[in-house]
């Protein structure tokens, strides 16, 4: 028995067109950019439009992207997925206001300490609430999306009671941490210091995120499991164990988001997760479910074009994004980067 | 004659059946039943979301699609009564009018929204129909020209219909008949006749492959009927009654505004009494929507008194304050979801 | 007579409300090749997916390495060391060959042994080594499959007709891959409607037909006799 090959082992290597052609999508970004720019005469708004485009989709993304992988892992739809944004902010927001000796104080260092306490317990929190959430709501009704979209409606309904229970009826005005605030100016366009923040802690955590679901075990049993579940039980690994992993991911993400997205509007209501939700199921559809690639690129066209619309006809910038969708889907009826289901 | 009505579908227990002809009693006399504005106006707002509740049944309980349109429809119908008598004028041919065209609009939206989201997937209609509410929502409330905004319109309707017409000289049956009252019955019949109609559809062939593709849409396709199409029709038909039940809202409401109709609060309503009531039975619209306006009137009261008496606790009296009635809703509605997926129709039948 | 690795006693598996095995009894010999034969539907496929606890039996006992496993869930099963290759093979095409093999080895590090092993017997393996593994083609979707079954030494691999649907040239390569891994002394159950590559590669066979088991014998038995042959397969081979 010979152990050298029949023939010499040439690394095959796809074409340039084959490399291409998944990514298609992500020229949209570019593209929907530049049509950006055609539309708004004036470069110095587009640019402070497209940097909060950017920061906006971020933060979606942020949002988006647990959703997307647990509906990929276990074909579960969860509509309850507000409730950890509106917690997480809450939470955050508390956190910042008991800090207030530390936001108030003109120290970067001290500023974002407290924003990365603030970030933690948001987490902590929506990570747990999370674990409780897959546990009590979502597992009884495992197979059938008819009751999971009801259950977990029904789950965010009491959520966002209980936030009304916790923290009073009101909404809460929130001020950026001291050295967040204010604007820089580049090219004589205005962009906020905390949008820029926030187009790098999204851009980070998605190539975490990446790093995470390409380069370690786990990552390869996610992006695995969303394919095909059952080969990936057979094959010895527990699916149950990183379903629960992957929402608490999610969960304790969204409450990251919810914290961001306080702050980026600077000021949080019960409701928020609700609203914001609806930005994330464009996103999720048009990325394609459980994608998160198609996700990253679906919240930044969102974003984008939320913003954009927003400037020229302010009316129209949810349907705006309705449009997107219908075309993306028009286009790939799966969305961007559909995953390749077994069965 | 009662079976031919009933399209063949009888309560089938005899405790939903008086419990049935109750309700078709009390709202069919509640003019002379119950006299007095406040429950006149809560037995027309029981008719009216019976229907509502049930059209949104045949969609849920039926085709087993969840939408969150529903009050979309519904305020398509509503909305379009309002603006067909602002440019019209008042008079009958504007209700039709606008009746006409807020469900001609309903048909083509939910049509659109049916061929585009059902054909990829049937799980993105709940999503995209969210999506499109509150677009829609949006825009209603910002494009004050056309809709009045967040003010809403008031809506000016033939005098036969108001208070002030009085058709006869003195008391009938121990009631000072007026327009209000014709009103009502315009509404009681009305809403009779759309209920009738609904439990024919479900109960025609049509309705059966409904339920067919809910149990099993791969083997429906296989035996060779074209689920996209059966969905959509029942996303349509079942926009079309919504629509026309927002418009019968608005003729006896004489106003419409986004929070009367759009609303989020309607949409967790109406879901919540068809899970309550009981999904895919048609009748669960009429118990559920009963219990729960009657509910609604009674319960609050209850909690915010509850709420005081335990005001020396903490965090009870914030838990039963009136304002968090949603929350012990919600709780309910998972409740039933779990254990009582049948709703009160399921249980009164004996089934699970 | 050889020690018995797996046996399945009584087993019966119900699919949603169709009865698809009606008692099966069976027992596979360490060290030997046991091959499942019978027509389409006779419920082989049925048979491994119990093994492996994908579709739990509804009575009936599995033994495996001397311990019950059937009702555990399917990640257990695989850990006592049985290696599956599913009918469809169940690639992960999202994922690049080296990542199908890097999550195959379920205990740890692919070793380098089985790495060389692998790529002697597939050498198209190395060659697409980094490429999605959508993207080979269908022989050598199977020839992964194969490969991440054995990528760790296992106590039983269950295979699920390799040569489906593949080239001659193909099914060579297969079959002598299982054959090196033969020689290696695995004990491997499979299922194969190729005839002749059955009767190369078996040393035992049970034949089904309804969801039982209506045979069972050595395999040069059943290879030798024609008559049988045709009343339990339906099958005629014409040449020895």
């Amino acid at each position: 028995m010979t152990l050298a090959p029949e023939h010499a082992p040439r690394m095959a290597k796809l074409s340039l067109a084959e490399r291409l052609e998944p990514w298609m999508p992500l020229l949209l970004v570019p593209a929907l950019i530049l049509a950006g720019y055609l539309a708004i005469a004036s470069p110095t708004s587009w640019l402070t439009l497209t940097v909060s485009g950017l920061a906006m989709g971020m933060m979606i993304f942020v949002i988006a992207s647990g959703m997307t992988l647990v509906f990929g892992l276990m074909d579960v739809i969860n509509f309850g997925h507000g409730a950890f944004v509106s917690f997480g902010a809450f939470v955050g927001v508390s956190v910042l206001l008991m800090l207030a000796h530390m936001t108030g104080a003109p120290s970067l260092m001290l500023n974002l300490a407290a924003f990365a306490l603030a970030v933690l317990a948001a987490m902590a929190v929506t990570g747990a609430m999370g674990f409780a959430f897959e546990r009590v709501i979502v597992r009884p009704v495992y197979g059938s999306h008819l009751k999971q979209i009801l259950v977990t409606m029904g789950g965010l309904i009491v959520a966002e009671q209980l936030i009304h229970v916790i923290w009073g009826g009101e909404e809460i005005f929130i001020g950026r941490p001291e050295m967040l605030k204010g604007s820089i100016e580049i090219f004589g366009a205005t962009l906020e210091r905390y949008r820029l923040v926030a187009v790098g802690i999204g851009f980070v955590l998605f190539l975490g995120m990446r790093a995470v679901l390409r380069g370690t075990k786990i990552g390869l049993i996610v992006r695995a499991g969303v394919e095909n579940p059952e080969m990936v039980q057979a094959m010895g690994y527990h699916i149950r164990r990183v379903f629960v992993l992957v929402f608490v991911a999610g969960s304790a993400l969204a409450g990251l988001g919810g914290v961001m997205w306080g702050l980026y509007q600077e000021m949080i209501t019960a409701h928020m997760g609700m609203e914001i939700m609806i930005l994330v199921f464009i996103v999720v559809i048009i990325g394609g479910l459980g994608s998160v690639e198609g996700c990253f690129i679906g919240a930044l066209l969102v974003g984008l074009m939320q913003n954009y619309t927003a400037f020229l006809e302010p009316k129209l910038a949810l349907v705006s994004n309705i449009a997107l969708m219908v075309a993306i889907l028009m286009w790939r009826p799966q969305g961007m980067m559909p995953v390749i289901k077994a069965k | 004659m009662v079976r031919l009505l009933l399209s063949g579908d009888r309560p089938q227990s005899v405790l939903l059946g008086a419990l049935l002809l109750t309700i078709l009693v009390c709202l069919a006399f509640a003019p002379f039943l119950f006299p007095g504005t406040r429950s006149l106006e809560t037995a027309a707002r029981i008719c009216i979301f019976i229907v509502l509740v049930a059209s949104y049944d045949l969609l849920l309980g039926y085709a087993g699609i969840v939408s969150f349109a529903h009050t979309m429809f519904f305020g398509m119908g509503a909305y379009g009564v309002a603006i067909a008598t602002q440019r019209m004028g008042t008079g009958y041919d504007a209700l039709a009018v606008g009746t006409a065209a807020g469900a001609g609009l309903a048909a083509v939206f939910a049509f659109l929204i049916a061929l585009f989201s059902l054909r990829v997937r049937a799980i993105f209609f709940a999503m995209i129909t969210l999506a499109v509410a509150s677009a829609v929502a949006v825009l209603v409330s910002q494009l004050s020209a056309i809709t009045g905004g967040e003010d809403g319109m008031n809506i000016r309707i033939p005098r036969e219909l108001t208070p002030a017409f009085r058709p006869f000289d003195g008391p009938v049956l121990g009631l000072n008949v007026n327009g209000r009252v014709l009103n009502y019955y315009l509404v009681f019949v009305s809403c009779l006749v759309l209920f009738l109609l609904m439990l024919r559809i479900v109960n025609s062939p049509f309705g059966r492959v409904l339920q067919a593709i809910r149990e099993n849409a791969f083997r429906a396709e296989a035996i060779g009927y074209r689920v996209v199409f059966y969905r959509a029709a029942a996303t349509v038909i079942s926009a079309v009654v919504a629509s026309l039940a927002g418009a019968i809202f608005a003729i006896w409401l004489r106003y419409v505004g986004p929070a009367t109709t759009l609303g989020v609060e309607i949409m967790l309503d109406i879901l919540l009494i068809v899970v309550i009531g009981g999904m895919g039975t048609m009748y669960g619209a009429v118990v559920g929507t009963a219990a729960f306006v009657l509910a609604q009137n009674y319960l609050r009261d209850w909690m915010g008194g509850a709420s005081e008496a335990t005001s020396f606790l903490p965090l009870v009296p914030d838990l039963l304050n009136p304002d968090r009635w949603l929350m012990w809703l919600g709780i309910l509605f998972i409740l039933s979801v779990y254990f009582f997926p049948t709703g009160m129709v399921g249980r009164l039948r004996g089934v699970r | 007579m050889y020690e018995p690795i797996l046996t399945l006693s009584g087993v019966h598996t119900d699919i949603a409300q169709y009865q698809i095995l009606h008692g099966i009894d069976l027992t596979v010999p360490r060290g030997q090749v046991t091959m499942l034969l019978g027509r389409n539907g006779a419920g082989k496929t049925t048979t491994l997916r119990t093994i492996m606890g994908l579709w739990p039996p509804r009575a009936g006992q599995i033994t495996f390495d001397g311990a019950a496993i059937s009702g555990l869930p399917p990640p257990a099963i695989a850990r006592r060391g049985i290696g599956f290759v599913p009918e469809d093979m169940g690639i992960f095409a999202d994922l690049t060959v080296e990542e199908n093999l890097i999550l195959a080895a379920v205990s740890g590090p692919i070793t380098r042994d089985r790495l060389d092993w692998v790529f002697a017997a597939f050498p198209a393996l190395a060659t697409f080594w980094k490429m999605p593994a959508g993207n080979l083609s269908g022989g050598q979707k199977q020839m992964l499959a194969i490969a991440r079954a054995v990528i760790e030494k296992r106590g039983l691999y269950l295979i699920d007709e390799p040569s489906k649907g593949l080239a001659p040239a193909i099914v060579a390569t297969m079959a002598r891959a299982l054959k090196d891994l033969k020689r290696d002394g695995a004990t491997i159950l499979m299922v194969e409607q190729n005839f002749a590559l059955a009767r190369a590669l078996g040393d035992q066979a049970a034949v089904m037909e309804d969801g039982r088991i209506i045979w069972t014998g050595a395999m040069a038995e059943l290879a030798a006799d024609a008559q049988l042959q045709e009343r339990l397969m339906g099958l005629k081979m014409e040449s020895a």
